[in-house]
């Protein structure tokens, strides 16, 4: 069991009921009976320390028992037991006390002696547990809440953490060069450009809340990311798309297209005499299979593997076939399978 | 003065190559490349020019290769949209390092830098011519 940490409300508590003890009940013991006010005091001090004691001993059982936020009901419902299990057996003692220390006259002594006795040390001992339990419990919202607080900051770091390893920085200042240059040649295309770019960062944005998206959203994002790409590359660069109208609503995890498509532009070479193809469709077996002409380019491109990791890493989490990658002579490929809405809940629930 | 371009988007070439021609007509530039491959052949095939304007992610590696393949003499200004190979630029002939998007300010002083280094070294010449002379 877990010790309080109370010492300074224990001494205060107990001098504050040790003061309430005093005028309101021992006073009169003192005044009208002739007790001797040390024998009045000494007792009072014992009784307090009792019930105290009793309380604070009683509530490090039920924290123990039942400890936490989400065992407040469990917890209250076992601690008023136990305190009023306490206040018979220390109410009984209290009289017991008193009529040995001749506070009482033998002839007094009835049953109502004991009820008083009972109520009151079961008043006082109700009223101690509640501060205490009431300070415990603000104690644990406390930490409850910095808890949320520390795991809301870290799920915002860990998407702005993939947000900036998604879409390279570089990809954003290439295409602001892209657009000096387009402003002047043809501000038209300007415009669009910019209409594109901006569609891209707010789905860049919106999409990393999301484990999953319709595979006729990327596709979208993919018209717009390939507009980019298409300008800055011109003819150096296409990208055909042959997708079964069937397979527009299956579900994918989001940019896993763009980091296909912008693996692709960083490890082969593009450009007019050597163009880069990106062929993007899907099968049968409900895969979606993006597919480029190899032409690595010849400096060694220092390659993390991230992004492949990354969507690997995904379809585990989320319970679903792997993805397969092909390399061959003059050919780099990668199945990604599409995910069904019910295959999703299904694997989904079974978590 | 005669300069190249080698950089891989050709729309991005064409704005640097507009830009230098407003800023100074006095460079003529005489090519625009866009791989390592064609920019070394270039440089085998042709007088050294007076500067280059070199990005560093070509079609078909880092620019840095061309160095390692065939000797270049003259000054380079670096343009590119990463920030990390300054240092590995500073090895190189370089003047400066611009970063994309190309400022037009910014490479308006850095031709300014090209020709007040040309001016201390072309005053140099003549000591030199003399000293030759002397002998």
């Amino acid at each position: 069991m877990k010790k309080l940490n109370d010492t300074r409300f224990r001494i205060i508590g107990m001098l504050i009921q040790n003061l309430i003890f005093f005028l309101f009940f021992y006073l009169k013991q003192v005044v009208v009976r002739g007790e001797p006010l040390w024998k009045v005091v000494a007792w009072q001090v014992l009784f307090v320390a009792v019930i105290w004691e009793c309380v604070r001993f009683v509530i490090r059982i039920s924290r123990h028992r039942y400890p936490g936020l989400g065992l407040i009901r469990p917890r209250i419902i076992y601690l008023a037991l136990l305190l009023t299990l306490l206040a018979v057996v220390v109410g009984s003692w209290h009289v017991w006390m008193e009529l040995w220390l001749g506070f009482w006259l033998e002839e007094q002594h009835d049953i109502y002696n004991y009820l008083y006795s009972i109520g009151m040390t079961l008043f006082f001992s109700q009223l101690i547990a509640g501060i205490y339990e009431a300070t415990y419990y603000l104690d644990q919202w406390k930490k409850s809440v910095l808890r949320t607080d520390e795991l809301e900051k870290r799920t915002l770091q860990s998407q702005l953490d993939s947000l900036k390893n998604q879409v390279s920085p570089h990809f954003l200042f290439n295409s602001l060069n892209s657009l000096t240059a387009l402003v002047e040649e043809d501000p038209k295309r300007a415009v669009r450009f910019i209409e594109e770019l901006s569609a891209i960062y707010r789905y860049l944005l919106q999409s990393n809340e999301q484990e999953l998206t319709t595979l006729a959203r990327e596709l979208e994002f993919m018209d717009a990311y390939s507009y980019l790409l298409k300008t800055r590359f011109e003819e150096g660069f296409s990208i055909t798309k042959e997708i079964e109208s069937v397979h527009y609503e299956y579900l994918i995890p989001p940019l896993t297209l763009q980091i296909l498509v912008e693996n692709a532009i960083k490890h082969n070479m593009v450009s007019e005499s050597k163009p880069l193809h990106i062929r993007i469709y899907s099968d049968e077996a409900n895969n979606l299979i993006v597919v480029n002409n190899l032409q690595k380019r010849k400096t060694y491109v220092p390659s993390s593997k991230t992004g492949l990791m990354n969507i690997s890493a995904k379809y585990s989490l989320l319970n679903q076939p792997p993805i397969v990658v092909n390399e061959s002579n003059s050919h780099f490929q990668v199945i990604v399978p599409l995910i069904t809405n019910q295959r999703h809940e299904l694997n989904h629930n079974r978590r | 003065m005669n300069l190249i371009i080698i950089e891989d988007e050709s729309i991005a070439a064409r704005r640097l190559k507009k830009m230098v021609q407003e800023l100074d007509p006095a460079f003529n530039v005489i090519a625009l490349l866009d791989s390592i491959e064609k920019s070394v052949k270039w440089l085998q095939d042709n007088p050294g020019p007076d500067l280059i304007l070199l990005d560093i992610e070509l079609v078909d590696g880092q620019s840095f290769e061309i160095f390692s393949q065939v000797e270049v003499q003259c000054p380079v200004i670096f343009t590119t949209a990463y920030d990390e190979y300054a240092i590995k630029a500073f090895k190189i002939n370089s003047i400066d390092y611009l970063l994309k998007p190309i400022q037009e300010k910014e490479l308006a002083q850095s031709l300014q830098k090209f020709r007040n280094l040309k001016k201390v070294f072309a005053d140099k010449q003549p000591v030199q011519v003399n000293f030759e002379a002397l002998l």
